[in-house]
């Protein structure tokens, strides 16, 4: 259980809170997107929750955890993993395998479980054949998932992902995504993902959106696509699939109006055939 | 004035057990007015290709050169590589020094400086007065990404190569980053662009180079590879979601398809139909 009350968080020397009186209780094993504009917050919430950065009024709890007590930061920093937006902050080892293995030694684990769970990691997230290379020498895309991987390794109850397929190809943010669905069914952690595509958003159980600092929607992802959400007016766009839906029945194309997905598009336009 | 790559190879750790291919052969020439994207899977050599083009990095074979330039120009002095995530290398104190460091060390005169300066941030949208004084730390993802372009486009130089402009950044962002690739082709600058964004490439380029494993796997109009259900499935490429549809309907029922492909396709931007539409 994940919890802000009335967390507030002013930068020194800044204008305005860059958060501002945010309430949220996300319980263990959801999967929350989290959304806004550039600027609005999002990147300071993530931090707060495995005390990177503490509030400036208001508490924050991992686990009935209080982020500013010294004592539980140890713990707090074991059960919330964060995957950072840039995987280049995080990324600290000569190969790929050691930085797979670089947050397990600082967790003490033994080098049987280590070998185990690398060897586990690696054909999941495609990086089999670039284990022994030096990370800073991969692609943005590669790096990425790299950093993905080196937080799952520690096996996080509670996974923070920041923009975790800004660098992805199609191909690689599908297969992240399947394979934290697959994580999800297997075994209960919390996901918490901040991003900017609308299809990501719908993958959530619950979507918050987050505009200067404060929490302005937080309910099931349909409803903020539903029209008169304001969700335009967040800088959200909906999913491609209601443009396209849309586009096609101004032109007389016979169309269900509540189309959210390309998938479910797709079966409108072209059900009953093979 | 063109930037002309012939065979351009390059191989990481030559001469080494290490080493592997990095590009193998690419030739490719872009002119004044061009506007062409590079797309392909992670690690198939975008990066290095632009790298190569802007006279950073040397390939090991084949040749990167300035054709029917005026005399003493070289790549390194035409070209401006705006690297993905370029925020990154802010280091000054305040956002005027940060975009005036090319000019300054071009030793330009200060007040050329200023007057540049404040032209860059006008062109990338950020209002002179409001931003020069600011530490470039303390700007939104998005101000930090046009402030960051400003630095390159302040060098007025004919050729501006772009790598993931608009990785990270939300839907509103990535529009201004859109026009301001726009207003730097009606200026007259050639783009050379590296993204996974194909709604980006849609709408900013006319040509797209596809990479895969180091090679050009297809060359054409957008129209051209976004219609190319086969390439896009076999390299595990995204096309804009119009294509997308009509791909994936051509699969199932070929006539629909080509009805809702007489709808969706050749629309110039897919977001005016949204915003028609809904909202």
């Amino acid at each position: 259980m994940i919890e802000l009350r009335d967390v507030g968080v002013t930068f020194p020397g800044a204008a305005r809170p860059s958060l501002d009186g945010v309430n949220l209780s996300i319980a263990a094993g959801e999967t929350v997107a989290l959304a806004g504009p550039s600027g609005s917050g999002k990147t300071s919430l993530l931090r707060l929750l495995n005390a990177l950065l503490l509030p400036t009024t208001g508490s924050v709890s991992v686990d009935g955890m209080d982020t500013r007590d010294d004592a539980s930061l140890w713990e707090i920093r074991r059960r919330v993993g964060l995957v950072f937006q840039n995987p280049d902050d995080q990324i600290v080892s000569t190969t790929v395998e050691r930085e797979l293995a670089f947050g397990m030694e600082n967790l003490g684990l033994d080098r049987d479980e280590m070998r185990s769970r690398v060897e586990t990691l690696l054909p999941m997230l495609g990086l089999e054949q670039l284990r022994d290379r030096p990370p800073h020498r991969l692609s943005g895309g590669e790096k990425q998932r790299v950093a993905v991987a080196a937080v799952l390794a520690m096996r996080p109850r509670h996974l923070l992902l920041d923009e975790p397929t800004s660098l992805l190809d199609a191909r690689g943010r599908a297969d992240l995504w399947a394979l934290l669905a697959e994580l999800r069914s297997r075994e209960e952690r919390t996901v918490i993902h901040v991003t900017q595509f609308p299809e990501e958003i719908a993958y959530a159980d619950r979507a918050v959106v987050l505009v200067e600092g404060r929490v302005v929607f937080d309910a099931p992802p349909r409803e903020l696509f539903a029209a008169g959400s304001g969700a335009d007016g967040w800088g959200l766009r909906p999913p491609p699939a209601m443009g396209l839906a849309g586009a096609l029945r101004t032109a007389g194309r016979p169309l269900p109006e509540d189309i959210l997905t390309m998938d479910e598009l797709i079966e409108a336009l072209a059900g009953g055939t093979q | 004035m063109r930037i002309v790559l012939d065979s351009v190879g390059l191989t990481y750790d030559r001469g080494l057990p290490t080493a592997r291919s990095g590009l193998g052969g690419v030739s490719l020439s872009i002119g004044a007015g061009d506007a062409v994207a590079i797309m392909g899977p992670t690690g198939s050599g975008k990066t290095t290709l632009l790298e190569i083009a802007a006279g950073l990095v040397a390939p090991t074979t084949g040749s990167a050169s300035l054709d029917e330039a005026e005399d003493g120009a070289s790549l390194k002095s035409r070209v401006g590589l705006v690297y993905q995530f370029p925020e990154l290398q802010f280091f000054e104190e305040t956002v005027f020094d940060e975009v005036a460091y090319g000019l300054r060390a071009a030793r330009i005169g200060e007040d050329e400086v200023v007057r540049r300066v404040h032209a860059a941030l006008d062109r990338v949208r950020l209002k002179p007065s409001s931003f020069v004084e600011r530490s470039p730390l303390t700007l939104s993802a998005g101000e930090q990404r046009r402030a960051a372009i400003a630095a390159l486009v302040v060098l007025e130089r004919p050729f501006l190569l772009l790598d993931e402009p608009s990785a990270g950044l939300d839907p509103r962002t990535r529009d201004r980053i859109l026009e301001l690739i726009h207003r730097e082709r009606e200026a007259g600058r050639a783009i050379l662009l590296v993204t996974h964004d194909p709604e980006l490439a849609e709408e900013t380029v006319d040509r797209i180079v596809v990479l895969s494993s180091g090679s050009i796997v297809a060359d054409g109009s957008p129209a051209d590879v976004f219609g190319d259900a086969g390439l896009l499935e076999r390299l595990g490429l995204e096309a804009p979601p119009a294509h997308e549809l009509v791909n994936a309907l051509s699969r199932r029922d070929p006539a629909v398809a080509r009805d809702v492909a007489s709808v969706v396709l050749g629309r110039p931007a897919l977001r005016d139909g949204v915003s028609n539409d809904r909202f």
